[in-house]
């Protein structure tokens, strides 16, 4: 617990002073480090505490959102006060909250290891030393290596004039390693991730090197690759951070921050059929240690698998609890924020296209002329038109049901609905990867996934 | 009652006990945010923030730690934490590196504004015209896109040398992104505009632009793959700014990761192109009087006519590479020491947009790139593949509006690849000024 139960019922009674429907506070204090290696020496090394709540009121459909980082009695009255009385003219009856008891004990759905204040600081350091000497080691193309490793242990707690009380503690661990080569005067880089919703003791088991291989690996491929070509051609996504063509092209759509305003282009879609059978899907925050997962979203609701699209058919949007009260329907746990700075919003958790039947090697062979994208890059969306785009950093020409050379500068654009009526078929082999997300509500870990997944006909910008 | 200075004293003494210098950054704002969505108050935020960085350094090697509980007790964790950072990275650093030392106390006086008090309802009224008004034009759906901002807060920097300045700031920003839409083509297109003084915020001109830009788009075509002559524009022209704007910075260049690497005295632009770095243009949202050292800012000439003249430097780097120190040190309280630039400014040509297309039989005016630098850029190369969207002209006439397609080229390449510029520039929110720019020719893969 951060804060004792008795100061925020205070809080909360202040916010429901004037006439609120509802009101709720969020409470953080939140560890973060991060260390760096750069020129095979110690870079960055910064560890910091976020400290704040934030209060949150609502008259009718109208939001009022103050924060504070004055987490005494007084400091969260005051903001109370200044959200409360920021609306005038409510003939609303005055409600007060139920009695707020303690936040309620649990069984976490995700493990633990030793924080990150606890793991000592030489084994961060050797795990980034050893991707740092290993890329350097694979070749003597390589001129920088930056490897680097974010650790952030966040402390909730959350309060809402429904009686909802819940204290919660997520940890993320993040390390990448970006690597940097030169090969007759061309120059190119190349950086891998891993991420998941846990202590960083994981990095003593998982591979380091072989991340740092393939960033050296895929670094030299494109000194040696030609420009993607240009134009509308089949696309075969590989599986993994593939999945980015599903959180851009519908996920973002699919949110009620969009929807409930009728400004995203699935907001009358609901129910209807806008792909084929073989597209099924997913948001899921309940997966053990996922990037996305939570225990709790961050407006105290226990987390939720939501099924979105199923055999091609629209089956449920990513709702809050604003978006509930705006669009009726039924809140799925996905209220999330990067900080108590940013009021919440519907966000996607883990989100992917569950596995088919479709074998990848039949995929190839059934492409005359295109393009397999095997590593995506980030991506954006215009929720209201629905158009999309997202970068490619490792592709090959697919040429008579053959994957041949490799190309680079490929960027692939679209629009949201009709991309996902050309996916015509998936693999059944799912994977999921780490992305961190942009949005209203800030940035926020979340999920990506899917089989290999061929489309039919993409936009594939390349050089001309 | 000083209390950050009051702790910061007491810190320097453990500091000085230590052998260490060190120095705090302590940043406090307030954010007012309002939007309207179909007619009703929509958003409604107050957002308050103080938070202390501090820098902790021993010889060539610095630790940070940050905290938003700003109580004695964690301020000093906070600085044990730095410490424990940067004599961790002592153990293992190059011996050879030159020290870092602090900046000296100078003769720097900042003038302390005046904060005007603006009536909550005229802050609303204002936010609530930037949806109504587009949505009284024609083919206007709705205004996903709309908000006011009100932001004022301070800045001080405090060090173990005895520097202790500060400035304080005001500003107020808005924007609407109205979307247009006509039959099946549905179109957003949006205008932002901030100001110092309240009365200098103009809905009238931001949603007359907002409107025009997203019905402009309308029932766009696609675009014939092939190379075309290219006005990028004003606003979107920064886009191509924050594509380079890194590789000044010494310490990427130290890093190996800058193109501009051994340039200096080339040239890297066309002799039409100059670009500056002014932090003490109070217009625009960049400004600050001293750099997050602490070391008083000036202006830097960075291209002059097509010639690459300065890196930008902070104190470390300055040392480390023997280059002119210009005051570009950047972090924010929880971030560790960089190099930025502050308002990046290229001066305006002399044509009018009509005469910047009737240069070429035809021109593709980017009027969106609808990615950003978030999909096609590669900072390592300089190579770009962004989708985007525009205007197509042929013998001066407009074609109609363009979609669907990606631009594509090298942005050291298209630098020199500039013909002309146009004579008026944006307005400056985002810091970095520039006008409409003529390009010969960038390809483009469309239809």
């Amino acid at each position: 617990m951060i804060i004792q139960t008795h100061i925020l019922q205070k809080a909360l009674d202040a916010a429901l002073s004037t006439g609120a429907d509802f009101a709720d506070i969020f409470v953080e204090d939140t560890y973060s480090s991060n260390l760096t290696v750069l020129n095979s020496r110690p870079d960055k090394a910064i560890v910091g505490q976020l400290y704040g709540a934030g209060i949150r009121v609502v008259f009718g459909t109208e939001v009022i959102y103050v924060t504070t980082s004055d987490l005494s009695e007084k400091g969260l009255v005051k903001a109370a006060m200044i959200a409360a009385n920021s609306q005038t003219g409510s003939d609303s009856k005055i409600i007060k909250p139920i009695h707020l008891s303690n936040p309620n004990q649990f069984d976490s759905i995700h493990t633990f290891g030793d924080k990150p204040w606890e793991i000592n600081r030489d084994k961060k350091m050797s795990w980034l030393n050893s991707a740092d000497q290993h890329a350097r080691s694979l070749s003597s193309h390589v001129t920088q290596v930056e490897a680097g490793l974010n650790e952030k242990f966040q402390k909730v707690q959350i309060v809402n004039s429904r009686g909802v009380s819940v204290y919660d503690e997520r940890a993320y661990s993040r390390f990448n390693v970006e690597t940097f080569v030169e090969t007759n005067g061309t120059k190119e880089s190349s950086g891998e991730n891993h991420g998941h919703m846990g202590t960083s003791e994981i990095f003593d088991r998982f591979d380091i090197k072989a991340m740092a291989a393939e960033t050296v690996d895929r670094a030299l491929l494109l000194t040696k690759s030609g420009f993607a070509p240009a134009g509308e051609m089949p696309v075969v996504l590989a599986n993994a951070f593939g999945g980015v063509i599903l959180h851009e092209a519908c996920g973002h759509g699919l949110e009620t921050t969009s929807v409930q305003t009728g400004d995203s282009v699935f907001a009358d879609k609901m129910g209807q059929k806008i792909g084929n059978d073989c597209l099924t899907a997913i948001d899921d925050g309940t997966i053990k240690n996922e990037w996305g997962s939570l225990n709790f979203d961050d407006e105290g609701m226990p987390t939720k698998k939501t099924t979105l699209i199923e055999n091609g058919v629209v089956k449920s949007f990513l709702v809050d609890q604003v978006g509930a009260m705006k669009t009726g329907f039924e809140a799925t746990g996905s209220g999330r924020k990067q900080s108590y700075k940013f009021a919440p919003a519907s966000r996607m958790r883990n989100t992917f296209i569950a596995p088919g039947k479709d074998k990848f090697e039949d995929m190839i062979k059934d492409v005359d002329y295109g393009l397999f994208a095997k590593k995506m890059g980030g991506g954006s969306v215009n929720t209201s038109t629905g158009d999309y785009n997202f970068q490619v950093r490792e592709a090959y020409v697919i040429r008579n049901g053959r994957i041949e050379e490799a190309v680079k500068g490929a960027c692939l654009i679209g629009r949201g609905i009709e991309t996902l009526a050309k996916i015509t078929k998936v693999g059944n082999e799912l994977k999921m990867a780490p992305g961190m997300c942009g949005s209203v509500s800030g940035n926020i870990p979340a999920g990506v996934g899917q089989p290999e997944v061929l489309v039919s006909s993409l936009m594939v910008g390349g050089k001309a | 009652m000083d209390l950050i200075k009051d702790n910061f004293l007491k810190i320097v003494k453990l500091a000085k006990d230590k052998k260490a210098q060190v120095e705090l950054l302590y940043s406090e704002s307030e954010k007012l945010n309002l939007g309207y969505k179909q007619k009703k108050l929509d958003k409604f935020e107050s957002i308050q923030s103080q938070i202390a960085g501090l820098r902790v350094i021993i010889g060539s090697s610095q630790g940070y730690a940050y905290t938003e509980n700003l109580s004695e007790a964690s301020l000093l964790n906070t600085f044990n934490e730095a410490y424990n950072n940067a004599k961790a990275n002592s153990e293992t650093a190059d011996k050879t590196n030159k020290p870092v030392n602090l900046v000296k106390p100078n003769s720097l006086k900042v003038a302390e504004p005046k904060f005007s008090e603006i009536p909550i309802a005229d802050k609303k009224a204002l936010a609530e015209k930037l949806e109504s008004q587009c949505l009284s034009q024609d083919k206007i759906q709705s205004v996903p896109w709309a908000g006011f901002t009100e932001s004022q807060g301070a800045m001080r920097v405090l060090n173990s040398a005895g520097v202790d300045c500060k400035y304080k700031y005001q500003y107020y920003s808005a924007y609407a992104y109205p979307l247009a839409k006509d039959g099946e083509s549905s179109k957003m297109g949006g205008d932002s505009m901030i100001a110092r003084d309240f009365k200098d915020i103009k809905v009238d001109a931001i949603t007359t632009e907002a409107v025009k830009r997203a019905k402009e788009k309308l029932n766009a075509k696609t675009l014939k793959t092939g190379n075309y002559a290219t006005i990028i524009t004003s606003d979107e022209f920064v886009t191509m700014i924050n594509m380079f704007e890194d590789y000044f910075s010494a310490k990427t260049v130290f890093e190996g990761k800058s193109l501009l690497k051994g340039k200096i005295g080339e040239k890297i632009a066309s002799p039409l192109f100059t670009l500056v770095d002014n932090p003490l243009e109070e217009s625009l949202p960049g400004y600050r009087p001293f750099d997050s050292e602490g070391a008083t800012s000036q202006k830097t000439t960075l291209i002059d006519q097509g010639e690459f003249k300065s890196y930008i430097t902070n104190l470390e780097y300055s040392e480390k590479m023997n280059l002119p120190h210009t005051a570009h040190a950047a972090r924010s309280p929880a971030g560790t020491m960089s190099i930025g630039c502050s308002n990046l400014q290229v001066p305006a040509g002399k044509d009018s947009l009509e005469q910047l297309i009737a240069k070429n039989k035809s021109t593709v005016v980017i009027t969106e790139f609808t990615g950003g630098l978030h999909a096609g850029y590669n900072e390592t190369t300089g190579e770009f593949s962004m989708p985007a969207e525009g205007l197509l002209y042929e013998d001066g006439k407009l074609i109609g509006p363009v979609d669907q397609f990606v631009v594509s080229g090298n942005i050291l390449e298209t630098l020199k690849k500039i013909t002309a510029l146009g004579n008026k520039l944006n307005n400056g929110s985002s810091g970095r000024s520039c006008p409409d720019v003529l390009i010969s020719e960038l390809s483009f893969a469309g239809a």
